[in-house]
């Protein structure tokens, strides 16, 4: 996983991209939610989303909502690529998630307590391991290899990418749906996240503003069509970017408070696979939870590998609410769509700089750029850290 | 190589319970195992059970392997699978929020739930900065992890990694799905590819490998147990929840796994199975060993000695495969008494096989479609 590797490499490139966020259903319509200001408090619950016409009510039942989340941004991810064909066996969904089947559980046992262990969904034994999701995707497209689910706390989805690249730059896969799903939110974990101080009070998430005080929470999936190059010509499909590089570094420390030394060697590293220097990178799509230490240590690292002001940086969390293990995958996304549109969508829409913070924080609007390397990095508890460095079509 | 499972503590302990003619998994949870003589109380409390038993395997292995470190810390990875992670825990106080609302709540959860809370406790104990990540895919994701583990050394990412899997299942509705699924076995006794076998025994326990780069290990003078030379992965998709495939999913992966070690299924001197004792996997599991590697290999399952520790289930086979290779002696499959006559195979039991060493092909299945093997061989 993460790391593309030394050795025999073959360039990987995104065909497909598919989300579902707030924004609703699409990358559409999140590029259009991330050029205006956000709704204050933020809700992230997709609570009552219709998924009908993507999952049909028998299929459903054998889904919680994190897999539920997963089918529809694969499906239009899979049709954004073109429906592929590819080699059953050399294609796999690698996704990542956290706590995926809490709210599942606590039903289950309510269940279990009032009306006895034979009231149990047997579903439950597989909808509890984190990997469920991904068996919705291989059963749905017909997908015969390495499925797997990678866990990374908040990183997961930045592990993820790195990791479904890296299967198919060493040969393994042809083609992987990559991405991450979250989902519910309405869980005692959320509480959990209230007691260690994250979640912001004002309901407002303010990457690296003066004023900010941690992040508002979201459900929500984002999946990307990896291919080989030469798949991707083969089929003739549209190219819509390129995984450069990418890379996992642990603090190996605190598992709460982040050193900021992981977060630095996730970026040295993915630069190192993606053979780039700090010059070589437009744009950081920055991890920017908005909490007061995430925001230090990561416009540390920042400011220390490209000197003050050196890189535009933004993050989309302010738009799209802390997907969690998803967040790495939206981000991916968000950070193509910025290519694309020759646009960089703002980190905040109404900012007051940190002046402990020497970065360049992207605001009041949209920037126009000329299309480079994107860095964008991910991290979480545990000393989780997570880079993966995404570059405009091959020329 | 570092376990804690029914089996004890430690690898003399697993080899030892292995060749114990009375040598079961009981009810599958590990008695008389206190974590604080490995982990500081007040660190452990924020721990669920599954992290506990990862951070003594790997803490067991890494004093096993002569406490091998990297060239420097970054290039230091850390791999611990689970399927059900943090679940005991994530039930408990789910029910204690419903009770007693938020302030029951230990601040520590966001750490303790997470299925990546094994890896980046034992990432914290080493002090290993390189990639620390946990995997999921049910009960094949030990073999899986150690598969990709070795592939992340064979492309330069790192120079040594501890790959594991942990489980600690007995959350009172995975256990109760369990039981409507008609998986567990009502006699508590595992018995693979018998004629009368009626499921496995789910159990607790973690194991962790030590993976070095080779030069590396033989530079240093380690003890090595066996190689790598392969492995893959892949997915039934024709039932979520029992191979009903006849074992194509498995024989394709065990095909791709052959290829990535350079072998053919002729070159297969054992076959560790996953040999869970239901019927749907041993049928299929039995069907794809025929087919790939032949009728005449000997093939064990270890799960009726030490029960069925899910997404640690394929690392305790690697380790047992390792063993057997160093002993030379292939252990009995426990509770083995008359092959399914529907099975073409050579089931070792009841006693243990002497063994001249050759590769050994160890396979996993789970829940959900996955399949996952690994090629190991004397070093």
């Amino acid at each position: 996983m993460t790391g593309l590797g030394q050795g025999i490499r073959r360039r990987v490139v995104v065909t497909g991209m598919g989300t579902v966020s707030k924004a609703g259903v699409g990358a559409g319509a999140l590029w259009a939610s991330l050029l205006q200001p956000p709704p204050v408090p933020f809700d992230g619950s997709l609570a009552h989303l219709d998924v009908e016409a993507w999952i049909p009510r028998r299929e459903r039942r054998r889904l919680d909502r994190a897999g539920q989340l997963a089918v529809v941004a694969a499906a239009e991810a899979w049709e954004d690529a073109g429906s592929p064909t590819p080699d059953p066996t050399r294609a796999a969904a690698i996704l990542a998630t956290v706590y995926a089947a809490s709210s599942t559980l606590a039903e289950q046992e309510e269940k279990r307590r009032t009306e006895g262990p034979g009231s149990v969904s047997p579903l439950l034994a597989q909808l509890a391991s984190e990997d469920a999701c991904t068996t919705a995707l291989a059963i749905r497209f017909g997908l015969r290899g390495p499925s797997r689910v990678l866990i990374g706390a908040c990183a997961g989805g930045t592990y993820a990418i790195g990791d479904a690249a890296a299967a198919i730059s060493r040969g393994t896969c042809d083609l992987v749906l990559a991405g991450a799903t979250q989902g519910p939110i309405d869980s005692p974990v959320i509480d959990a996240y209230r007691n260690i101080r994250l979640l912001s009070r004002s309901g407002c998430l303010r990457p690296f503003d003066g004023r900010r005080d941690g992040f508002t929470l979201a459900e929500g999936a984002a999946v990307l069509v990896l291919e080989s190059a030469e798949h991707a010509g083969a089929r003739g499909a549209t190219i819509r970017g390129e995984v450069l590089g990418a890379a996992a570094a642990n603090d190996a420390d605190d598992l709460v408070a982040p050193s900021g030394v992981g977060i630095r060697e996730a970026m040295q590293a993915a630069m190192a696979d993606a053979g780039l220097t700090p010059g070589g990178i437009g744009l950081i799509n920055a991890h920017g939870t908005g909490t007061p230490a995430n925001d230090a240590v990561e416009g540390g690292a920042i400011a220390e590998l490209w000197g003050p002001g050196g890189v535009p940086v933004t993050s989309t969390k302010h738009v799209t609410g802390h997907l969690m293990g998803a967040a790495g995958a939206i981000e991916a996304v968000t950070s193509l769509l910025a290519v694309e549109h020759r646009l960089i969508p703002p980190a905040s829409f109404d900012f007051e700089a940190d002046p402990a913070l020497d970065v360049d924080v992207v605001h009041g609007g949209p920037r126009p750029w000329e299309p480079a390397p994107v860095l964008s990095s991910s991290a979480g508890l545990g000393g989780h850290n997570g880079t993966v460095i995404l570059g405009p079509p091959p020329g | 190589m570092g376990m804690v499972g029914v089996c004890g503590v430690g690898r003399d302990a697993l080899w030892a319970h292995l060749l114990d003619p009375d040598g079961t998994p009981g009810d599958g949870q590990i008695k008389d195992f206190d974590p604080s003589l490995w982990i500081p109380r007040r660190e452990s409390r924020r721990m669920d059970r599954c992290t506990q038993l990862a951070v003594v395997a790997a803490q067991l292995a890494r004093d096993d392997a002569g406490d091998p470190q990297p060239e420097t810390p970054d290039r230091g990875a850390v791999a611990i699978g689970t399927a059900y992670g943090g679940v005991t825990s994530l039930v408990e106080h789910t029910m204690l929020f419903a009770a007693e609302g938020a302030n029951a709540m230990n601040p520590t959860l966001g750490t303790m739930f997470p299925v990546s809370a094994p890896p980046a406790e034992v990432a914290a104990r080493t002090g290993w900065s390189g990639p620390a990540f946990s995997l999921a895919t049910a009960c094949a994701t030990g073999s899986h992890i150690v598969g990709d583990t070795a592939r992340m050394i064979s492309a330069g990412i790192c120079d040594i990694a501890l790959a594991g899997g942990t489980e600690s299942p007995f959350a009172p509705p995975v256990i109760a799905a369990f039981q409507k699924l008609k998986v567990l076995s009502p006699t508590n006794t595992s018995r693979p590819f018998d004629a009368d076998r009626d499921g496995f025994v789910i159990a607790e326990g973690a194991a962790v490998l030590v993976l070095e780069e080779r030069g590396r290990a033989l530079a240093r003078g380690a003890t090595i147990w066996a190689e790598v030379l392969g492995g893959a992965a892949g997915t039934d998709t024709s039932s979520a929840y029992s191979p009903s495939d006849e074992g194509e999913a498995l024989a394709g992966c065990m095909e791709r796994a052959l290829g990535e070690a350079g072998l053919t299924g002729g070159d297969i001197t054992h076959v560790n199975a996953h040999g869970t004792g239901t019927r749907a996997n041993d049928d299929a599991e039995a069907q794809a060993i025929a087919r790939v590697i032949g009728s005449d290999v000997p093939v064990a399952s270890i799960k009726g000695a030490v029960g069925h520790p899910g997404g640690a289930s394929g690392v305790f086979e690697a380790a047992a495969a390792a063993l057997t290779i160093t002993e030379r002696l292939i252990p009995a499959t426990r509770g083995f008494r008359t092959l399914d006559p529907g099975m073409q195979l050579d089931v070792v039991g009841p006693e243990p096989r002497p063994w001249e060493p050759g590769p050994v092909l160890s396979s996993s299945l789970g829940l959900g479609g996955h399949v996952a093997c690994l090629v190991l061989a004397p070093a």
